[in-house]
């Protein structure tokens, strides 16, 4: 008989951790699961040890704080671990998750699960975007905060929202020479005022904003409204990038302007959900375009359409670090109820106390997403010859051709041509391949759908699977 | 559902079946309408390999409707204009005992009457066809050249693309809730999108089909067991000739006695050089799309034990589908009796080599009211089965699981 756990969260970052300390303080027993070699996630992302602590920065302090309350509370943390699949339990109403990790278990049994898996970077196709060089804006800000890798010397930013301010920032003082930031948004500062009531006492997040301005404004780093990279090319990697002004659609109206001898372009159009393990448990989803596409749907307790399944933060919706936070607290209590540790009435009371700044940072996530997603011109920019599928390498001129055979859906598209069929199941490609069959057949991105996930959401070694480890192939697989 | 919702006949199964049936209609000229509870091919039909056999046939009354169907693959990618991959490989299925080989004698025969080569190899001629096999524990195989593999992905699509371009209408996400029967004739279905109006209704829907038939009041003799496969990266230095198969359904402990699954091995290596590994578990009524937690485990264990080097091989994704049969290994294909207008296309054992002949049988039957191409009588939907051909059906002792 397998041990059957009482909560096992996955995924250490805010959401994640704070719906540890919530349900372990009420008395649960929980473990929580991360692949990253120590808690906290992007947002609380921690320096690998040996580094220097450098002067914190405000949000750091923050962390340090959280850390430490976990490494203090009775939360069993597996780090390093990846959860490869979810199942339905052996006993019903429990669930199986499959592990693979130097110190994990190949599988736990658990009566509750909360997913807290965060999100992973967007990215906009356009010829040349498979170069080496091209990365995204996620991948340089762990390059240079968790690995002190500067990601290129000469670099050119295409985006929209924050993050990339950030990530701009911090290749500056990293010592890159950013040749230009650009921001896809049309018409930002117009539609920014009327948005203006619902940022409204984010004070923190505004200065925050103001410092990274700040800092491109001091290294005289050109800020473009409404532009976007349209192109790059190079021999074998990235050497020129073509910039082009957009008009309100999205799509390129102006003559390019050519930047030459960059070595890197950082793409930073916003996060996607990442929702494979609720997928592969086939739990009922929903489209938000606030949410950044589709999202588990939940219910007021954030548990979703199989029961003892919660999901929360940016993995449940785009929302950031304050909002998932809080969805934490919500989820730690709402199992600690399910378990028996809490009474009704304190469950309610909880409820209560924290809806109001929830509904105030939904309010805020709303206004991210009105001013900062891709305007739907942008996917034009790739031509058939342009790979969408990188694992596959399925190219835009094949996709049509699937498309013009009557597909319906993405996964129509997956079967008759293998986009999403490779490594990374279509985590890339899937919206991308969405948005540009809405341009093809005028149908919406929710009668698309999302392509169904199998397990083991990473690939894996056989051996592994069956469990099998004779020390030789552990340090194969390992590397 | 939009527009206008007459058809002269609604297809109900958008897998390999129903797609064939589906272009039959439409290309005869009658106004049909394809329905599907998900997407296409998103039950048996898109999670098989593919398999064109004829080896695992029911010997006594399917082997001429599988001939005929099976000639018809000749030239079907040129007439349908899509290539859906088909190319010729043998099938090797490996014996670990003697009494393995005695049950599959009477089948050699009977295959070999029929022009259908099926020959006993012993252990040490094993390596000579398939490399990769190491021999040394099996008693022998049985040996089938003549068998045939496609993408059943792209065979469905064959179908779809040239019916929908002479106007098939597809409606995909669209289930069927129940039937207008009027005074003994199909009138039209109900859907989780609205009523369709319609003459004649075809049942392509294997595992589903039982349910179906209940929301008529019949109890049609359809079973179902779960079955499992899984896809690994292409691995370039091995190269696996042949369609492999175990005959043993060994039973094996996973991880403690609950987790106890039931398991036929089957690999292929595709054209683009992943391995396809599949496995036959859970027996039973099992409908959900979801694969369990052993599958993926036990399908490893027994992989590596035929194959060792695929150990090394990542694994890409893993999944399930339900797959139907029935105690005699006869589809169910035919009129339905007292109902006019009802017709059932499922349960066909290897599906896809009855594809092609499946739609010319039921257009027939729609346009004439009978069917002179092939008899149907051995495949009445209200027949009497008797069990026969115990050596591929799936048991278990189901009360271990």
């Amino acid at each position: 008989m397998n041990k059957v756990v009482e909560l096992v969260i996955v995924g250490a970052g805010p959401a994640g951790i704070e719906a540890a300390l919530t349900a372990s303080t009420a008395g649960v027993e929980v473990t929580l699961i991360d692949s990253a070699p120590s808690p906290g996630g992007q947002y609380f992302q921690q320096n690998p040890q040996g580094f220097k602590k450098e002067s914190l920065a405000a949000s750091q302090v923050k962390a340090q704080r959280f850390l430490g309350r976990l490494s203090s509370s009775k939360v069993t943390v597996l780090n390093h671990t990846l959860v490869w699949g979810i199942f339905e339990g052996t006993q019903p109403g429990t669930w199986c998750l499959t592990l693979h990790g130097p110190t994990a278990p190949p599988r736990l049994h658990a009566q509750a699960v909360i997913l807290a898996t965060g999100a992973f970077d967007r990215a906009i196709p356009f010829p040349g975007w498979d170069l080496p060089g091209v990365i995204t804006a996620g991948a340089a800000l762990r390059m240079i905060k968790h690995q002190r890798i500067l990601p290129g010397k000469r670099a050119l930013l295409s985006g929209t929202g924050p993050l990339q301010l950030q990530t701009a920032a911090l290749m500056v003082q990293a010592g890159a020479e950013v040749v230009a930031v650009c921001e896809c948004a049309p018409a930002l500062l117009k539609r920014g005022v009327a948005q203006l009531p619902s940022v409204w006492g984010q004070w923190e997040r505004i200065k925050e904003g103001l410092d990274y301005l700040n800092v491109l404004l001091q290294a005289r780093v050109p800020y473009r409204l409404g532009w976007a990279v349209t192109a790059v090319d190079g021999e074998e990697r990235v050497r020129q990038g073509a910039i082009q002004k957009l008009g309100p659609a999205g799509n390129p109206i102006s003559p390019g302007e050519v930047f030459q001898e960059i070595d890197t372009v950082v793409l930073g159009y916003g996060l996607t959900p990442r929702t494979a393990l609720v997928r592969q448990l086939g739990c009922d989803m929903e489209y938000q375009t606030r949410c950044g596409g589709f999202v588990p749907r939940r219910d007021s307790s954030l548990q979703t359409s199989r029961a003892g399944i919660y999901a929360i933060g940016d993995g449940a919706g785009l929302g950031g670090a304050e909002k998932a936070i809080l969805e934490g607290r919500l989820a730690g209590y709402a199992v600690a109820n399910q378990l028996g540790y809490l009474s009704e009435v304190n469950a309610k009371a909880i409820l209560a106390r924290d809806n109001p700044a929830l509904r105030r940072e939904d309010r805020f996530a709303w206004t991210l997403a009105t001013l900062f997603s891709p305007p739907a011109g942008l996917y034009a920019l790739a031509d058939d010859d342009t790979v969408i599928c990188r694992c596959e390498q399925v190219t835009l001129g094949q996709l049509r051709h699937a498309i013009a055979a009557g597909a319906q859906t993405v996964n129509d598209v997956k079967n008759l041509g293998r986009a999403g069929m490779g490594n990374c199941q279509g985590r890339t490609c899937g919206t991308i391949i969405a948005q540009i069959m809405t341009v093809e057949t005028g149908k919406t991105v929710e009668d698309l759908r999302y392509f169904n996930i199998r397990p083991p959401i990473h690939p894996l070694p056989l051996h592994v699977i069956e469990e099998y480890n004779p020390g030789s192939f552990q340090r194969e697989d390992r590397q | 559902m939009s527009g206008g919702n007459t058809y002269d006949v609604v297809v109900v199964g958008a897998g390999v079946i129903g797609c064939s049936v589906a272009y039959a209609l439409t290309a005869a000229g009658f106004k049909t309408a394809l329905l599907e509870r998900e997407h296409v091919g998103a039950g048996a039909s898109g999670a098989n390999f593919g398999m064109v056999q004829s080896n695992d046939v029911e010997l006594a009354h399917t082997i001429p409707m599988l001939k005929v169907s099976k000639a018809k693959y000749e030239g079907l990618e040129e007439a349908l204009g899509m290539s859906f991959g088909l190319r010729r490989i043998a099938s090797l299925r490996l014996l670990s005992s003697e009494k393995q080989w005695q049950l599959s004698e009477e089948r050699s025969k009977v295959l070999r009457r029929n022009g259908i080569p099926y020959e006993f190899v012993p252990a040490q001629r094993i390596k000579e066809i398939e490399p990769l096999v190491d021999p040394h524990e099996l008693f022998g195989a049985t040996y089938a050249p003549d068998q045939g593999q496609l993408n059943p992905f792209l065979l469905m699509w064959a179908y779809l693309r040239r019916a929908l371009s002479i106007g098939l209408a597809l409606h995909t996400f669209t289930e069927v809730t129940g039937f207008e029967i009027e005074g003994g004739q199909v009138r039209g279905v109900r859907t989780t999108r609205g009523p369709i109006s319609c003459g004649m209704v075809v049942l392509a829907t294997a595992a589903w089909t039982r349910h179906l038939g209940n929301l008529l009041g019949q109890e049609w003799n359809i079973h179902t067991f779960r079955a499992s496969a899984m896809v690994t990266e292409p691995v370039y230095d091995l190269q696996l000739r042949t369609i492999l198969s175990t005959a043993d359904h060994i039973e094996m402990e996973v991880s403690g006695k609950e987790d106890l699954e039931l398991t036929v091995l089957a690999v292929t290596q595709t054209p683009s050089s992943h391995f396809l590994i599949a496995q036959a578990d859970r027996p039973g009524e099992v409908l959900s799309p979801l694969i369990s937690h052993a599958a993926p485990k036990s399908m490893a264990i027994m992989a590596g034990r035929y194959l060792p080097a695929l150990r090394k091989a990542r694994l890409l994704r893993t999944w399930t589908a339900p797959t139907t049969y029935t105690d005699d290994g006869r589809p169910l294909l035919g009129p339905v009796k007292e109902i006019d207008g009802l017709i059932l296309a499922a349960a066909y054992r290897s599906a896809i080599i009855h594809t092609p002949f499946a739609g010319e049988i039921v257009t027939e039957l729609i346009t004439t009211g009978k069917c002179d191409l092939v008899d149907l009588s051995p495949f009445t939907p209200e027949r009497k089965m008797e069990a026969v051909d115990s050596f591929y059906t799936v048991k278990s002792d189901s009360s271990q699981i």
